[in-house]
């Protein structure tokens, strides 16, 4: 009797529960001492994915409490219905980021978001959910960093130099050097519906070395454990507000993660347009950059008002469109408008101007013609306009706030 | 794993000192029985060569793709046994990529006497309707989420029966260097208790009356290791306090007498903070009650089911098919018809409150309404909508941590889905029979699938089955759906589930061959599935060959969902059983 009272004992132990009260569930982690490591992050993910922003929202969480020692890259895998761009999303995935998330085990079915830390497993895994990141990139910042890694880069080239600082190098290091375009303004599926102007950070863009090999190359270290190395960069016109160059130093067999390395490429804060496409106001005195805004303040009646100017500096046979997305107002105060000299009078729905063709320095003002009723004055009026390619890829955008000063009195017909 | 082996051993004590105490069966009275051991089993393989359709997203990165299963059982008076040998290395598509590998899978042995019975091995089982406990594989769904460990059942008495079980549940394989077996479990360990009461077996009156009465209740446990799940904001870095024993019990009670049913059980589960609800600390519970009643002829069934925060997985950090304890009760039907089941509701992890109402009635033979040989008409009904719930103030810039939402027992919020559907089956001739039905659904996309604009569909089906001749059977399917899925939901989902029109021509000869063929064609997309198939049936032997063209979509069976990409190419499919 006497066992069988405790075999129960032992057995129902076990069966017990944790309840763990509210203010006992949160403990504080100690943050590390200063490290020299600087973790990469690659986050796996996809347009179509609607719990994506939350984990680049972590890890935007995680890059900004420890901006010395953190790099996040979000990777788009080519050939997932999560990043197949369709005919409304970005064209963000490629296949070097299928190539590299392969390489951790996953696929074109499996789900996303998914991370991967300094190419390492953590709790048996490479790929690992949102949930993990900041414990798995806490725990490896804390591991000793053997080696350094600098780069400077430019529009043109970059540099590299990297240094075993600990120990013997291995001989089978190798640098992977990544273009990634940050803070781009496209479409993103949220859990609350679809967002047009999300911004998505630290897009993989391509592999700048390697020569299709997404490893990168070798990497040869003198007598003094230092190594340099320099490449070019050819850069497509900036869509997002900056390029950076990432370097990452990994073991050539393992493919871990050694040390990373960033530079951001020309002045940080919004990027300029391309040199033969600038945005100027009417009067050609204000440059305006990617993502300005352009506020429309005071016009007269009737009056076919400038708001920008598109400038095309020599450039043959460079077709280009304009996109707005309207409110469904937009058609009760603005009676026609005109971009690049075409005019239209229709202006319910969204709107797409062009093709335009230009085939030499030309100026073309962007005007509405407006008629404004008494409650919309004051009302601020945003517009966002996109400027894109004719193939679809995005050369600018930047919003257009109307904001009606007073109202003239209407034209009897 | 020192922890799962010591509650087996505890467990086989106790079922030792049980019978110890029992007094001893008389020698004289024992019956010794003929031993007769006999081998049963099964082997099916399915192969699919895939072929690149970029059109449908279908891609074929392997040569070929398989599933195969040799199961082998051992049955004895006393003893059985078993093992099953799962060969997956290149999956079909839509299986998750854990399921690549092989192994030895199923292996039990089982021995009973008297009023005991004890299994070692791999346990499938279930307590009551599954809300708490549910083992079970469904190889169609991926899932397979047998406890490897031991079971003991207990009858002591007529209308009382015992059980106890524990162990390890299965996840996916890892067969390799390190894993000879392929085994690969959740590491983690549960334990569960059940018990039966039927109350009718104490009661002549009862008996006699034909009343039946269960009572029964439930308690499972799950332990998980600790693991690092850090918050951060600008105050600083926080890991949460996991806890690692959660429990959960269950109670219930099922009565039924001449063709009456009634059916009541709630669940309550403590704090169970996992990736799949985003670490919230709510505890969970759930309330399923039905009331049916059938004869020859007719038959209705009402059901309602209220859950909360019950998924109950053995391992926190497990999501999709894997890892599932428990499986609640599936109230979205599972049509078979292709337009039908283009819509398919998958239960609510969070919660929901769930109605279904079948109503079935047959119209005699050479009456009126029922003609020649009877008419059978079936209304039949799922509405299902969420909680009525709000957000709980975020603590560290996060829900993570916090109990997620609040919510009012009877409080209800947005619709998820319905389904009202009527079918009418009908005898024409001795030769001809048909079936035919209309349905409307409502689907909020956002929630089941996580994006898109809320769905209505409209589906009529006609279904006619025609008997040639003595050997030649002929069946013909016409069905059609209208959805109001606008442009924009396609273009931005990506996915076509705009109106589309399905048919299908089947062919059986002999009753051994048949012959089908089928297109599947959705308007938006412009794009046709198709379907030929050919199968040959002998004894217990099955073969198909297929070339199919299929869209991407979901299989679901009890509430539970699998996603399958688009797949086109030749199929190859092989059963026996012995």
């Amino acid at each position: 009797m006497k066992k069988i009272l405790i075999a129960l004992v032992a057995v129902f132990a076990f069966a017990a529960c944790d309840v763990i009260k509210q203010d006992d569930r949160f403990e504080p982690v100690g943050t590390s001492e200063t490290s020299e490591r600087k973790v990469l992050l690659m986050d796996f993910t996809g347009w179509r994915c609607v719990n994506c922003p939350d984990a680049a929202e972590n890890a935007r969480q995680i890059a900004e409490a420890y901006p010395e020692n953190c790099i996040v890259v979000s990777m788009h895998p080519e050939g997932m219905s999560f990043t197949e761009p369709g005919a409304e999303g970005p064209k963000f995935a490629s296949k070097e980021a299928m190539d590299y998330f392969k390489a951790f085990g996953g696929s074109v079915g499996t789900g996303l978001p998914k991370g991967v830390i300094d190419m390492k497993k953590y709790g048996g895994e490479y790929l690992n959910s949102f949930d993990k990141w900041a414990a798995a990139v806490l725990k490896r910042m804390n591991d000793a960093a053997r080696y350094t890694l600098n780069i400077k880069a430019d529009e043109n080239s970059y540099i590299v130099e990297a240094a075993c600082v600990e120990g013997l190098t291995t001989a089978s290091e190798h640098l992977l050097v990544w273009l990634v375009e940050d803070s781009i303004v496209a479409p993103q599926l949220t859990q609350s519906g679809a967002e047009n102007e999300y911004m998505h950070r630290h897009v993989f863009r391509r592999c700048l070395n390697g020569d299709g090999d997404i490893w990168g190359e070798s990497l040869a270290f003198d007598f003094d454990n230092q190594a340099t190395v320099t490449g070019e960069i050819t850069l497509n016109p900036l869509v997002g507000k900056r390029y950076v160059v990432v370097a990452v130093l990994v073991d050539g067999e393992t493919h871990e993660v050694l040390q990373s390395a960033e530079a951001v490429i020309g002045a940080s804060g919004p990027a300029k347009n391309p040199g033969f496409f600038t945005v100027t106001d009417e009067n050609n005195e204000k440059e305006y950059n990617n993502g300005d805004t352009i506020y429309v303040t005071h016009f007269e009646y009737g009056e076919m008002v400038s708001h920008f100017n598109v400038n095309i500096d020599d450039q043959s046979a460079v077709d280009f469109c304009l996109d707005e997305e309207r409110e469904p107002t937009f058609a009760d105060y603005i009676y026609s408008m005109c971009v690049f000299g075409e005019c239209r009078q229709d202006m319910t729905g969204s709107g797409h101007w062009g093709p335009f063709e230009f085939e030499q320095s030309e100026t073309y003002p962007v005007q509405h013609h407006v008629m404004i009723p008494e409650e919309k004055l004051g009302e601020p009026h945003n517009i966002p306009v996109k400027i894109i390619f004719s193939n679809g890829n995005p050369l600018a955008t930047m919003n257009l706030v109307f904001i009606y000063q007073y109202t003239p009195e209407p034209v009897e017909n | 794993m020192k922890r799962s082996l010591s509650i087996i051993i505890l467990l086989l004590s106790f079922s030792v000192a049980l019978s110890a105490n029992e007094p001893a069966d008389s020698a004289s009275t024992k019956k010794k029985k003929e031993s007769s051991v006999q081998l049963h089993g099964s082997f099916q393989t399915d192969i699919l060569v895939p072929q690149e359709d970029k059109a449908i997203g279908a891609t074929a990165d392997d040569p070929f793709l398989s599933n195969s299963y040799l199961n082998l059982n051992l049955t004895s008076n006393y003893v059985n046994a078993g093992a099953r040998l799962e060969l997956m290395h290149k999956p079909l598509p839509g299986f998750e990529d854990g399921f690549a590998g092989a192994g030895i899978k199923g292996l039990y042995v089982s021995g009973g006497y008297k009023y005991f019975n004890i299994t070692i091995g791999d346990i499938y089982d279930q307590f009551g309707s599954g809300m708490l406990f549910r083992a079970y594989e469904d190889r169609n769904l991926g899932v397979d989420n047998a406890i490897r460990g031991a079971r003991l059942i207990l009858t002591p008495y007529k209308g009382i029966t015992f059980k106890a079980l524990g162990g390890m549940q299965r996840q996916y394989f890892n067969f390799g260097k390190d894993n000879d077996w392929g085994f690969d479990y959740s590491k983690n360990g549960m334990i569960g208790f059940n018990l039966d009461l039927d109350i009718d077996q104490w009661s002549q009156f009862m008996i006699d009356n034909d009343y039946h009465l269960r009572l029964g209740g439930s308690f499972v446990s799950k332990y998980n290791d600790d693991e690092d799940i850090v918050i951060m904001d600008n105050t600083g870095a926080y890991r949460l306090n996991l806890p690692k024993f959660v429990g959960a019990g269950e109670i219930r009670a099922d009565f039924s007498h001449s063709g009456w049913r009634a059916m009541l059980e709630y669940a309550y589960k403590s704090n169970d903070p996992t990736a799949e609800n985003e670490y919230s600390y709510r505890p969970g519970q759930a309330v399923f009650a039905s009331l049916g009643y059938s004869r020859l002829g007719m038959s209705i069934l009402a059901q309602i089911k209220r859950s909360e925060n019950m998924t109950f997985r053995s391992d926190r950090r497990f999501g999709a098919t894997a890892g599932n304890l428990n499986n609640m009760p599936a109230f979205g039907f599972t049509h078979t018809y292709a337009c039908a089941s283009n819509l398919p509701y998958a239960t609510q992890a969070n919660g929901e409150w769930a109605y279904q109402l079948e109503l079935a009635y047959k119209f005699k033979a050479k009456t009126a309404m029922g003609g020649k040989y009877g008419t059978t008409f079936k209304i039949r009904g799922t509405y299902v909508r969420g909680l009525d719930s709000t957000a709980v103030d975020k603590v560290h810039g996060t829900l993570r941590g916090t109990d997620g939402f609040k919510t009012t027992f009877f409080g209800q919020g947005e619709e998820y889905y319905l389904d009202a559907h009527l079918e009418f089956n009908k005898r024409i001739t001795k030769q001809f029979s048909m079936i035919a039905m209309y349905m409307y659904q409502r689907y909020n996309q956002n929630v089941i699938r996580g994006h898109g604009e809320f769905l209505q569909a409209h589906t009529i089906i006609t279904d006619f089955n025609i008997k040639c001749s003595k050997n030649v059977n002929l069946r013909i399917e016409g069905q059609f759906q209208y959805t109001n899925q606008s442009k924009e939901d396609y273009e931005l989902g990506g996915h076509d589930y705009g109106s589309n029109v399905f048919s299908l021509i089947e062919v059986s000869l002999f009753k051994n061959f048949m012959l089908s063929g089928s297109e599947h064609y959705y308007f938006r997309s412009d794009i046709s599935y198709y379907n030929v198939t050919f199968a040959y049936t002998h004894g217990a032997h099955r073969v198909q060959l297929a070339y199919l063209r299929a869209k991407e979509g979901y299989n679901c069976n009890g509430g539970v969902c699998r996603q399958i990409p688009a797949q086109k190419g030749l199929t190859v499919g092989y059963f026996v059983q012995f």
